[in-house]
């Protein structure tokens, strides 16, 4: 593709202006990320959170244009899951594809293991098809794509969610023999798990990190971009096969995402860059309960942070309290779950026992019947088993009513 | 709570009044109606409720009318450790004061007074069980309820337990509000639950009809992948059929030389075949030629035999036929010999029968004369005016005749006249005396006789000489009289009228004209019958006509001879027959004679075939001979032979060549090598068209998945999914709540209810003890847990108190007001006032009452405030107070 070129084949409507690249006069740079999984949803979030998690992924392509023009960047490469699935809604697929249209630099999107090339495809659907600006392209062919003079990508794109082969060593194997030509740089674009880093016998699809490791040094291929780990990871010794991470963090057990790579591509090293940008965060805390000090410090926890709004809270809470700590565990978490995007337990993951004590309603001055029907019902928790739960839920009851006795 | 003193200046009818009540035991305020002892227990009720300031209506009625001065109560009482002065003014200098005398003094005034006030009470008195325990006057018996704070306190007290407060209740009240949020009072879940139930159901099947969708996506994304597979295959297999199919051509061609021989080979055997066919069908056209000739001749010999036997036979034919035609002739004569004689015996016949008519005519005819005759006697004699309704007619008249006379004759008077022979007569005129009836001429009276006249109408008698005296009789008379001759009159018209003289030969000449009918009537019949149809005109002209046919027969048969009618028939019928056995032998001969002929015209028939049958036969003998002659002279018959034998040895050896040339030709195998060829041709095809309909059916599939795809199917899922987890979390922390909430409400429930069953006790025999003293030892109440009495038990018969008198039910909330407030007394209590209570009390309960009231009163404190007050006369220790009308408003 000669330079100022737009976007491959499948670009429609009017050209628009792209850049002229800086690496025309030195080493190429691209923006590398992967794992966008747009359209994604969690259970955990309320609508309106939802819809702000949702729209914090359109914002972030924006956010990745201007970074990558800021940057100099010739090209924005995605490594795979650019879609949650094949099935998004209509909506994510015009936002986003609206939003990458608005970016002053192409964007080249490899399709992974959540929205590969077959033939339910979301790159072949009549909407994206239709809306699909000229600085999209999709890398749907296995093999090399000369998108710029002298910057090669050579995609392994998934054609079914379950390969049965390497396909990255498979791509790489349709290269030439020998070292790349003189002034054409070459990036690898896959996606999955690499067997250095995720070691699985059992699955087919691997990349062979040593074959990656063998094409770099034989200098065959420069960078290798990959998608599908959503923390941001290095491979191997050579430093030049990056996992990009999820640019906005979508699970509680990612170590580093909400980053994106900016790479200088030399044919004798590259200059991996590692930028922040993801707005929201997942939290996941354990926390043993057993008194209304360890209430306090939950409460502290949960103050600290910084964005609550785009903070999605797990808590593992074990312990065993007495209602009227319990009580105000409810009163903090409910007090909280106001504020942050979302505060989530897990029901196998929460140990959380309510045992009354007796100054739980010392101070309650309950005589007569109401005495001897908290005194029941103590024992009924007393006792264990199904009811003791029920029986402890009614104490908290009793225990709210009591309190705000006028 | 005790009541010590109360004031009250210009409160309603008091101008001022002052009472000092026993704080144990009764006190009874007496006073007339109009005295305003109710005002009383409202003063208590006013200094205690409202402020100086107040403007409700219950205040300013309790300002006096004529006096334009501030209304003031004064109120001194004990409550718990407290004995305070609660002083409070309205409408003019208003003001509260407050004075609390112990257990510390303390001295407050206006709205602070007030709300001390307040506080004091609501530290020790039980403000619910201070409105229960006042009986209003006129108010309905069945009170408030006295489950009030401090009656189950002491209440529980008595059973040994600790009594809930009023914050118990209330937290009980709120316990009962938050079960009903889940619970309709008959415990049945809420629609919240089930709605919530509802909506989970709803997102499950929902988010299975998409998971159904996906499914079926990645089927056809998967089958898709399955066909592109199959389709690389298929195209591979393609390739490769059609080099083979390419590879078996080449060698079906190089078999092309030996295929080339085989054909040759097998040509030439075909023409030998087809050369000696040829000369078999000239060899068998030649001999098929030779038997035609022969047959000919043999059929000619034939058909001249059956001619010559076919003439012989028409001899004997033709003299049958004569025979017949002779016979045919005599049966002919027969029979026109028998149609005469039936002719004749037909006509002798026919005449006897006439003879016969014209007798009978001629006997009908004369009785028709006859008769004739009679009839028109007959109708001269019968009269034709007098019928029978006429003759009722007269009867009618006459008899009103009779009548009219008959009361002419009772009614009127009648004189009578006697003439005395003294006058003789002058100058020629008899000088009798005379009666002149008006209209009537004269009638003579002579001397020495008397004349009896009916005074019908005016008569004079005249006696010449002397004078007239002239009669008149009375109308009834003159009317009898003119109904008389109007009645004679009317009948003798009548009579006139038929032509009788009297009745008598009225009825005379009506038989006569009867019995003429009868006969008339049988004549008529009779000649009717003899007519018939006939007139006696044309009766007459049918026997001349037959006289002159008999004539006639007679004349032109005069040797005739003449037979009876009865003979004649049998003569006709023997005539008859005669006739038809001839018919029937002359029909038979004529049919002989017709099958003779058609036999005959058959044989004639077959000897012109048979002729016609010599000539063809003949001729065709002719032909076949020339035909044969002239093939002979083509090919002769030796020929043919020779031909046939050579054509069958260029056969043999022509079969021979193609079997060598099939031989060399099968040792390449050419039918394997052509099924090889065509099954690889079929397997080209067969690939081709795999290849077609599995690029139709990814087509198919991929349209499907297009459309699918812009579903955002994984969008619905993930909504969804957010939905069910948001409704099954609903729904357990509903269910989780409600069920803490049943808990919670059954246990309170259940403990609540034991603590009221265990207060019930001893209050219950509180009452019980009470009403003894009124009611004897037989007394029982039931209590429900609001502490009312439900049911009294009497003398072992129990009724609910809505079944009780009025009276009743005034008497047993005395006693349970009583039994509250001694109830509650070791712990302040409150006083009970009775405003004008058991007026519905029957007198001989009064006393039982007062005794109740007495007892009670040992432990409380009770005011009782009436205008009657020999209703309490049987209170036994009480202090009376007598209020005093004032004097300007009283």
């Amino acid at each position: 593709m000669k330079p100022g070129a737009i976007g491959p084949s499948e670009g429609r409507g009017s050209p628009i202006p792209v850049r002229p690249p800086r690496y025309a006069l030195g080493v190429p740079k691209i923006l590398h990320t992967a794992d966008w999984q747009l359209g994604m949803t969690r259970r955990f979030l309320a609508p309106e959170a939802q819809a702000r998690f949702t729209q914090a992924r359109i914002d972030a392509i924006g956010a990745i244009g201007a970074m990558a023009e800021a940057e100099g960047c010739v090209a924005v490469v995605v490594g795979g899951d650019v879609f949650e699935t094949n099935q998004v809604g209509r909506q994510v697929v015009v936002r986003a594809l609206a939003a990458m249209g608005s970016c002053g630099v192409p964007f080249h999107l490899l399709p992974g293991n959540h929205d590969p090339h077959d033939a339910s495809s979301v790159y072949s659907s009549p909407t994206f098809v239709e809306h699909c600006p000229p600085n999209v392209s999709v890398l749907d062919r296995a093999g090399v794509h000369e998108v710029a003079p002298g910057l090669e990508l050579v995609a392994a794109p998934f054609t079914s969610k379950r390969p049965v082969t390497d396909l990255v060593g498979a791509a790489v194997d349709l290269l030439p023999a020998g070292p790349a030509p003189d002034g054409t740089v070459r990036v690898v674009v896959g996606h999955g798990a690499v067997d250095s880093v995720f070691p699985d016998l059992d699955n087919p699809a691997i990349i062979h990190g040593a074959a990656l490791d063998a094409a770099l040094a034989e200098r065959r291929i420069h960078y290798v971009a990959l998608g599908d780990r959503h923390s941001t990871t290095t491979c191997g010794p050579s430093g030049r096969v990056w996992y990009a991470g999820a640019p906005e963090p979508t699970d509680f057990d990612e170590v580093d995402p909400g980053n994106v790579l900016v790479v200088d591509v030399e044919p004798g090293g590259c200059h991996v860059q590692r930028r922040p940008l993801g707005s929201w965060r997942f939290a996941r805390e354990k926390f043993h309960v057993n008194g209304v000090e360890d209430v306090a410090d939950l409460d502290a926890w949960l103050r600290a942070h910084p964005s609550p709004d785009r903070t999605i809270v797990r808590l593992d809470l074990v312990g065993a309290m007495p209602i009227r700590a319990h009580a105000r565990l409810q009163e903090v978490l409910g007090y909280h779950g106001e504020l942050f995007a979302a505060i989530d337990q897990l029901d196998q993951h929460t140990d959380l026992v309510v045992l009354p004590d007796d100054a739980d309603f010392a101070d309650l001055d309950l005589t007569g019947f109401a005495r001897q029907a908290l005194d029941d019902l103590r024992a009924e928790v007393g006792f264990g088993g199904a009811d003791a739960a029920v029986a402890a839920d009614a104490l908290a009851l009793l225990y709210r009513f009591a309190r705000s006795r006028p | 709570m005790r009541i010590h003193r109360l004031r009250v200046q210009s409160f309603r009818g008091l101008a001022d009044a002052e009472v000092t009540f026993a704080t144990t035991g009764v006190t009874i305020v007496e006073g007339p109606n109009e005295v305003g002892k109710s005002s009383l227990a409202e003063a208590i009720s006013l200094v205690v409720d409202e402020l100086d300031t107040s403007t409700k209506e219950r205040v300013r009625s309790v300002r006096p009318v004529h006096r334009d001065e501030g209304t003031e109560v004064e109120l001194e009482l004990s409550t718990g450790d407290h004995h305070l002065v609660i002083r409070k003014r309205w409408f003019r200098a208003r003001g509260i004061w407050l004075e609390v005398l112990a257990p510390r003094r303390e001295q407050l005034t206006g709205r602070e007074a007030h709300e001390r006030l307040h506080a004091i009470l609501a530290a020790t008195a039980d403000r619910e069980l201070w409105e229960a325990l006042r009986i209003q006057q006129g108010a309905e018996a069945r009170g408030a309820s006295l489950a009030t704070r401090s009656v189950l306190q002491a209440l529980d007290a008595v059973a040994g337990g600790t009594s809930p407060d009023d914050d118990d209740a209330d937290l009980w009240s709120r316990i009962t509000a938050e079960w009903a949020t889940f619970f309709t009072a008959t415990g049945l879940p809420r629609q919240d639950g089930r709605r919530l139930q509802v909506e989970v159901d709803e997102h499950r099947s929902g988010l299975a009809r998409v998971d159904a969708d996906l499914a079926q996506v990645e089927a056809g994304t998967d089958a898709v992948g399955e066909l592109s597979r199959r389709q690389a295959r298929t195209a591979s297999a393609h390739v490769e059929a059609v080099a083979r199919h390419a590879e078996l051509a080449a060698e079906w061609d190089g078999l092309a030389g030996a295929r080339g021989e085989v054909a040759d080979r097998e040509l030439a055997r075909t023409r030998a075949e087809v050369a000696v066919a040829d000369h078999r069908r000239a060899s068998e056209a030649r001999s098929a030629l030779i038997e035609r000739v022969a047959a000919a001749s043999a059929l000619a010999e034939e058909r001249q035999g059956d001619h010559r036997r076919a003439v012989d036979a028409g001899a004997d034919q033709a003299r049958r036929v004569v025979e017949a035609d002779q016979a045919v002739a005599l049966a002919l004569d027969q029979l026109h010999e028998a149609e005469a004689g039936h002719s004749t015996a037909s006509a002798a016949a026919e005449h006897a029968r006439r003879s016969f008519d014209l007798e009978l005519l001629l006997e009908r005819h004369g009785r028709v004369v006859t008769n004739s005759a009679r009839l028109v006697e007959l109708h001269a004699a019968t009269p034709t005016d007098l019928d029978d309704d006429r003759l009722a007619e007269l009867e009618r008249l006459a008899d009103a005749a009779v009548r009219a006379r008959a009361v002419l004759d009772a009614g009127a008077g009648s004189f009578g006249a006697f003439a005395i022979d003294l006058v003789d007569g002058v100058d020629g005129v008899d000088p009798g005396v005379l009666l002149q009836p008006e209209g009537e001429p004269s009638v003579p009276v002579a001397a020495g006789t008397r004349v009896e006249h009916p005074l019908t109408g005016p008569v004079s008698i005249v006696v010449p000489g002397i004078g007239t005296v002239e009669l008149t009789p009375g109308a009834g008379a003159r009317d009898a009289a003119r109904e008389a001759a109007d009645a004679a009159a009317a009948l003798s018209r009548a009579l006139a009228q038929v032509g009788v003289a009297d009745l008598a030969e009225a009825r005379a000449r009506r038989q006569a004209g009867r019995d003429a009918a009868v006969e008339l009537a049988t004549i008529d019949a009779a000649l009717r019958a003899d007519l018939r149809d006939l007139t006696p005109e044309v009766m007459a002209a049918k026997i001349a006509a037959l006289a002159d046919q008999l004539a006639a027969h007679r004349a032109a048969h005069p040797h005739e001879v003449t037979v009876a009618l009865d003979d004649a028939d049998a003569v006709v019928a023997a005539a008859a027959d005669a006739v038809r056995d001839a018919r029937a032998r002359h029909a038979e001969a004529l049919a002989h004679r017709a099958g003779l002929a058609a036999a005959d015209e058959g044989r004639v028939a077959d000897v012109a075939r048979g002729l016609a049958a010599i000539d063809a036969a003949d001729r065709a003998a002719a032909q076949a001979a020339a035909d044969l002659e002239r093939a002979r002279a083509e090919v002769s018959d030796a020929d043919l032979a020779t031909a046939l034998a050579e054509a069958e040895a260029s056969l043999a050896l022509a079969e021979s060549a193609a079997l060598a040339a099939a031989s060399a030709l099968a040792a390449h195998d050419p039918a394997s090598l052509e099924a090889r060829l065509q099954n690889a041709a079929d397997l080209v095809a067969r690939l081709a068209d795999e290849q077609h309909e599995i690029d139709l059916e990814q087509a198919r599939l991929r349209a499907f998945l297009s459309a699918r795809g812009e579903d955002g199917l994984h969008h619905q899922r993930s909504e969804l999914t957010a939905s069910l987890a948001r409704a099954e979390r609903a729904l357990a922390h509903h269910d989780r709540h409600a069920a803490a909430a049943d808990l919670l409400h059954r246990t309170f429930s259940a403990r609540r209810d034991a603590a009221r069953l265990r207060y019930l006790a001893p209050f219950q025999e509180r009452i019980c003890r009470l009403g003894r003293i009124v009611y004897g030892p037989t007394f029982e109440v039931e209590l429900d847990r609001d502490l009312r009495v439900r049911r009294r038990t009497l003398h072992g018969r129990t009724l609910d108190v809505a079944d009780l008198s009025v009276g009743a039910r005034e008497q047993l909330d005395v006693l349970t007001k009583l039994a509250g407030a001694a109830t509650v007394s070791a712990h302040g209590g409150a006083p009970v006032i009775f405003d004008d209570t058991l007026g519905a009390t029957s007198a001989d309960r009064l006393e039982g009452m007062g005794a109740a009231i007495a007892t009670a009163a040992r432990e409380c404190q009770v005011i009782v405030l009436t205008c009657t007050p020999e209703r309490f006369g049987s209170v036994g220790r009480a202090t009376r107070i007598t209020l005093t009308p004032d004097p300007v408003d009283g």
